[in-house]
């Protein structure tokens, strides 16, 4: 890939000045609560800025184009929008609940609601689940496409940027790096892939060259597979940087005004990175891209080409700035599950501030270099991160929802179950499906054909959470059933709150 | 125009669009977040 003077030093001038605002902001950390909720006044422009960027990573930008480079439209219709569907019910259902109780992290309403044994095991399953490995990966991969640089080292480089500003400046950094970001992200997209549609001649030139099923909405896709992809999404109702922002709004309808408007920017965004694996098909049938190119970089070869001198700068800056706003997020994240949920309980309770934002910078620190060590020795990222995913929703998503929502008793038993049971369903599940199934090559999984009753039946990797949820509800109920009721402790007092706690009065 | 280049416009029209507006509120707002107080007990500030 050939770039020019001009785009490397807008590149430059981007890394320099994301490290410029991490400087400017580090002195605006005086508490805990600043450093890791920004004070809890974050607005609806800077949130809808921080979580489009941050839920949106390179796993979508050239996952999603991989998709439609290879199978067309499904990417869009069958892998993407169904979980859109997700995503408004946790703008409409959970954004009133989780800002007004005033939890400071994911595994803090576990403890509230049962205890301290429960909130551990979300703390540690959103540590593993918030690792940035992926990340951090796909960085160095970008790196070596782009620059021709080692990937290790390129990851290093540009990932110890994104550590530097959230370490100055914790959570206002990371939101107002993220607001860059964003901008980066979306109009560098929204301009390249008109451009490469008139650069291709536009999806007439798509259709000639489309192998059946190209424009099918969803493309021949099994439903069971349909809907466990859609219900990938359901991971956003458990994600520790989707929480944190929740808490981190000024109230609650700001949080919940972001989430539906950032809704739309996914929707946009889904789309253009499906057009954009598109018409790079296209691109290489007419011979204007390289056939032997591989389909996860068909949208930054494809775009790259089709942008001038200087838009290609910023695009490429826009891709790095898709990484690292998922980068630092997760790592803040991961850091304040280290220090607030695990060090501040277990061995100093009655840390000072000033300690738990150390500890927090400690913890971010400790994250970073677990995902850069797990980014270069594990070959499986992806199979990596769909398996975090789906091990945190299993292990928190029932003991948090009947926190938040159950009016009856609780105990301190149902919250331990809930979480073994769903955590260990899932361990169970992959391995035995990894043990009685065959690898398809094709879906890149693990699939067990059985037959039973003369019907024959086929159990996917990708269908685990439909047994470790009803799995971690059993757990719930035989917890519920021998355990001691758990008194729950109360939030700080909000004069907006309705109730959040029902239980506490029944 | 085909049905799919006109999608792909409209889609790139709303992702453009909203971005510039959300930035434009963002700035609106700037003001009070980067001159926030600066002082505190900030344990930068304190010499850590």
């Amino acid at each position: 890939m050939t770039i020019s003077a001009l785009d490397y030093a807008i590149v430059g001038i981007y890394l320099v000045g994301m490290i410029g605002l991490g400087y400017y902001l580090y002195r605006k950390s005086p508490s805990f609560e600043e450093y890791l909720l920004a004070g809890r006044s974050m607005t609806t422009p800077i949130l809808v800025c921080t979580l489009a960027s941050t839920y949106y990573g390179l796993d979508v930008l050239f996952g999603t184009s991989e998709v439609g480079y290879n199978d067309g439209v499904v990417a869009f219709f069958g892998y993407s929008n169904l979980s859109l569907g997700i995503y408004i019910f946790a703008a409409l259902a959970l954004s009133k609940r989780l800002r007004q109780a005033k939890f400071t992290s994911l595994p803090d309403i576990l403890e509230r609601h049962y205890g301290r044994p429960a909130s551990v095991a979300g703390a540690l399953a959103s540590i593993f689940y918030s690792l940035p490995a992926l990340s951090l990966f796909a960085l160095g991969r970008i790196c070596h496409v782009m620059f021709g640089m080692d990937p290790m080292l390129g990851a290093l480089l540009l990932g110890l940027v994104a550590l530097a500003y959230t370490l100055l400046g914790g959570l206002w950094a990371v939101a107002i790096t993220d607001t860059v970001q964003f901008v980066l992200m979306c109009l560098t997209l929204a301009i390249g892939i008109p451009l490469l549609m008139s650069e291709v001649g536009g999806f007439d030139a798509v259709s000639v060259i489309a192998p059946d099923g190209y424009f099918d909405w969803f493309g021949g896709m099994p439903v069971w597979l349909m809907i466990a992809y859609a219900a990938t999404g359901i991971s956003i109702l458990v994600d520790p940087g989707f929480y944190q922002r929740m808490f981190a709004a000024a109230d609650y309808r700001m949080a919940r005004n972001a989430m539906l408007i950032s809704v739309f920017v996914w929707l946009a965004y889904d789309w253009l990175v499906t057009a954009g694996g598109m018409l790079a098909a296209a691109a290489v049938s007419n011979g204007t891209l390289p056939a032997d190119m591989h389909s996860n970089d068909a949208l930054l070869m494809a775009v790259t080409m089709a942008l001038p001198v200087g838009l290609v700068g910023i695009f490429l800056a826009g891709v790095l700035a898709t990484a690292m706003s998922t980068i630092d997020s997760y790592t803040l994240v991961a850091g304040a599950n280290v220090s607030y949920d695990l060090w501040r309980p277990l061995a100093r309770p009655n840390a000072t501030d000033k300690e738990l934002v150390r500890a927090t910078k400690l913890g971010v620190v400790l994250a970073w270099m677990l995902g850069y060590a797990l980014a270069f020795l594990f070959d499986k990222l992806m199979a990596l991160w769909v398996f975090t995913a789906t091990a945190l929703t299993s292990t928190v998503l029932v003991p948090i929802f009947l926190g938040l929502y159950w009016k009856g008793k609780k105990t301190a038993m149902a919250g331990v179950l809930s979480c073994l049971t769903g955590l260990g369903s899932v361990i169970v599940y992959y391995v035995g499906i990894q043990q009685l199934g065959v690898a398809d090559e094709v879906y890149g999984t693990y699939i067990w054909t059985f037959t039973l009753g003369g019907e024959t039946f086929e159990l996917w990797q990708e269908y685990a959470l439909y047994f470790s949820l009803p799995a971690s509800m059993v757990g719930f109920l035989i917890g519920n059933r021998i355990g001691e009721p758990h008194i729950p402790t109360l939030p700080p007092e909000d004069p907006d709150l309705e109730d959040p706690h029902p239980e506490a009065a029944v | 125009m085909n049905g799919w280049d006109l999608f792909t416009w409209i889609m790139a029209l709303v992702l453009a669009g909203t971005a510039v507006v959300i930035f434009a509120y963002f700035l609106r707002d700037a003001g009070g977040i980067l001159n926030r107080d600066r002082g505190d007990s900030d344990d930068f500030s304190e010499g850590k």
